[in-house]
């Protein structure tokens, strides 16, 4: 049985239910409580599961964050939430120098099953220190998962996932995908991290992207069907593990390849996609140069218009497919 | 060797269909080679090392052989290829050829010519001829042509007409004061030598075919002097055996004018106000305007047509 659900519901479905199944596992954050969590993520779980496991944090990223890695050391699974992803900033350290080192510093004594949940994203008018995408910075570092669902099936099966992961994962919710709806099973079900999906199935061009810029591919997708181009949009879903077989297989079907994504150009997700294609068999099926699509070189706006000038919109990931296909057609 | 400009899907592709890339064209931004142009170029067919080798010395293109058998190019393929399409040859100039060529190239751009045709009912004269050529061949042992007579009307129509035999010459026009005709003998695809009956005008008839005769033999053998083909004044060329009736002779110069002799066939021809069946000769004349109008020409046509059709006047005494 399916139900159509809103993405926001399927995570707060994919928490309500890992705390329900696992006592070990509890959320804390900034105003996750009482409140409900900024978007209302977690709006009910203090009443059903009290306190001690829906813990309302004092506005120190660093101090809770440092509280999830002891807890995880100790035993729990905590799941950490961040009201926007730019205050990560904050608890730098102790992700990158404690969560992703400590098991391997320790010889494996100990794991750090820990969950940091945050939205992030631009589109909100929220303007530069509320908008970034800065998940490359993690997919950087050994030790940590990174996690950017597009889809309410993806996101609760992946934050399942996450939730039950050995390692720390960072999960990135893109604020305008809350309000998107899909179809998800009633029934319980996980998905593997590290798998990324061929939303659409195509043979002249391949888009690749994650998080709400898929969906923005699959319209691009749409547009391009009008011109009799036949594209595949495929999802990478998790950054790190990169789903290097999918990439892989998709460049050589198509032979060619954009890589899209909301966070800056420069040093980001499609430079890594374009060199796992460079260092593959791939190589030989291209047919075109691999190109990126990210966001500009710059902070982001507060301007609402300027805001989505500066980062891959529809209507020019369609444009830079016309160009990679350029004289083609 | 320049190097080519290839994506790389096209080069795969083309190793994998043995196709050289350099011969595919690019029609990526900036002529590189795509992907689509390898898999629309047409793949070189698979081909024995031999045949490869016989195409190769034979300076053959192979992907143009298509394999009879097994789709595997052989020699045999090649062969058949090299058989079927023919080739450029190239032939040397003999040394006729190319004094025909100046020569025909000089007399074109020296003359503004133009031919005028006409034809004559020839059905006395081949009686004539039937009776002439027992006749000239117990006198002279010579079996006579029918040349003979038109080289004889020509001698009697040109001292009539002496403007048709001259030469234009830079100040002047001269008017020649004996009559060498030419007679244009065709040695095959060799070319053709024209050797000339000097004073043809001072002649009998049966003289004049003891002297063609004579000329045409050693034409075709090749042993004619130097004075016997130049010094002409007026050429025939006769094409009579054969299925032309009419063309444009061109005009071996210094002369003024020749006279192209077509096929004489069996025509169905007006006749005192009945119907008759007469062998019509055809005859075409090339004058240089620059000395004979239109009227001078037609004249000598008219007069040549008297002659013919009333044979008799051949054997007159000059």
């Amino acid at each position: 049985m399916m139900s159509e659900i809103s993405y926001l519901q399927a995570v707060s479905d994919a928490l309500r239910e890992e705390l329900r199944r696992d006592e070990t596992v509890f959320l804390l954050g900034e105003d996750m409580g009482v409140y409900g969590g900024c978007f209302g993520v977690t709006r009910g779980f203090l009443e059903e599961f009290g306190p001690d496991r829906i813990m309302d944090t004092p506005i120190s990223e660093g101090g809770f964050t440092g509280m999830a890695v002891g807890a995880a050391m100790a035993g729990y699974r905590p799941v950490v939430e961040y009201m926007f992803s730019d205050f990560i900033t904050c608890a730098m350290d102790l992700i990158t120098n404690q969560a992703a080192k400590t098991r391997f510093m320790l010889g494996g004594q100990v794991r750090i099953p820990m969950v940091i949940r945050t939205p992030a994203g631009s589109g909100t008018g929220a303007a530069a220190q509320h908008s970034q995408s800065l998940e490359a910075w993690f997919c950087h570092v050994p030790g940590l998962r990174v996690v950017m669902p597009a889809t309410p099936y993806d996101a609760k099966g992946l934050l399942k996932a996450a939730v039950r992961d050995n390692n720390c994962v960072l999960f990135y919710e893109h604020k305008l995908l809350y309000s998107t709806r899909g179809e998800v099973p009633e029934e319980e079900y996980v998905l593997p991290i590290g798998k990324a999906n061929v939303m659409r199935e195509g043979k002249d061009v391949t888009i690749i992207s994650y998080s709400l810029t898929a969906l923005k591919a699959m319209k691009a997708a749409e547009m391009l069907e009008q011109d009799g181009i036949d594209a595949e949009v495929l999802d990478l879903r998790t950054l790190t593990p990169l789903d290097k077989d999918a990439i892989i297989a998709s460049a050589k079907k198509t032979g060619r390849v954009l890589v899209t994504h909301e966070a800056v150009e420069k040093f980001g997700v499609g430079a890594e996609v374009a060199s796992v294609i460079n260092d593959s068999e791939a190589f030989f099926y291209l047919d075109r140069p691999v190109r990126r699509f990210g966001g500009e070189d710059i902070p982001i706006p507060y301007s609402p218009r300027l805001e989505a000038q500066v980062t891959p919109q529809p209507d020019t990931i369609y444009t830079k497919a016309r160009e990679l296909l350029g004289a083609e057609r | 060797m320049t190097r080519v400009m290839a994506t790389p899907a096209a080069r795969r592709v083309a190793g994998e269909k043995h196709i050289d890339i350099s011969a595919v064209h690019g029609t990526g931004a900036g002529g590189y080679v795509q992907l689509s142009d390898v898999l629309n170029a047409k793949p070189e067919a698979k081909a024995t090392f031999l045949a490869r080798s016989v195409a190769e010395y034979m300076g053959i293109d192979i992907t143009g052989v298509t394999a009879l058998a097994g789709g595997v190019v052989r020699k045999a393929d090649v062969l058949a290829y090299k058989e079927q399409m023919g080739e450029d040859r190239i032939l040397p100039h003999s040394g006729m050829r190319g004094t025909i060529a100046r020569r025909m190239l000089e007399s074109m751009q020296a003359a503004p010519q133009y031919t005028m045709m006409m034809e004559a009912d020839c059905f006395k004269l081949k009686a004539f001829f039937g009776e002439y050529s027992v006749r000239c061949r117990e006198n002279t042992g010579v079996k006579p042509t029918f040349s003979d007579l038109f080289i004889q009307a020509c001698a009697i129509a040109l001292k009539k007409n002496p403007m048709i035999n001259s030469s234009f010459m830079q100040d002047h026009v001269l008017l020649k004061g004996n009559v060498n005709i030419g007679l244009a003998v065709s040695l095959g695809e060799e070319g053709l030598i024209v050797p000339n009956i000097k004073d043809a005008h001072t002649l009998k008839l049966e003289q004049i075919t003891v002297r063609r005769d004579d000329l045409v033999r050693r034409a075709l053998e090749g042993k004619l002097r130097p004075d016997e083909y130049t010094g002409g004044t007026f050429t025939i060329s006769n094409f009579g055996r054969s299925p032309v009736q009419f063309f444009t002779p061109i005009i071996n110069q210094p002369e003024s004018a020749i006279l192209g002799i077509g096929n004489m066939t069996d025509r169905v021809v007006p006749i005192d106000g009945g119907i008759g069946i007469r062998p019509m000769l055809g005859m075409s004349l090339t004058v240089d305007h620059r000395n004979i109008d239109g009227t001078t020409g037609e004249q000598f046509m008219k007069d040549i047509r008297e002659i013919l059709e009333n044979p008799g006047m051949l054997v007159e005494r000059k």
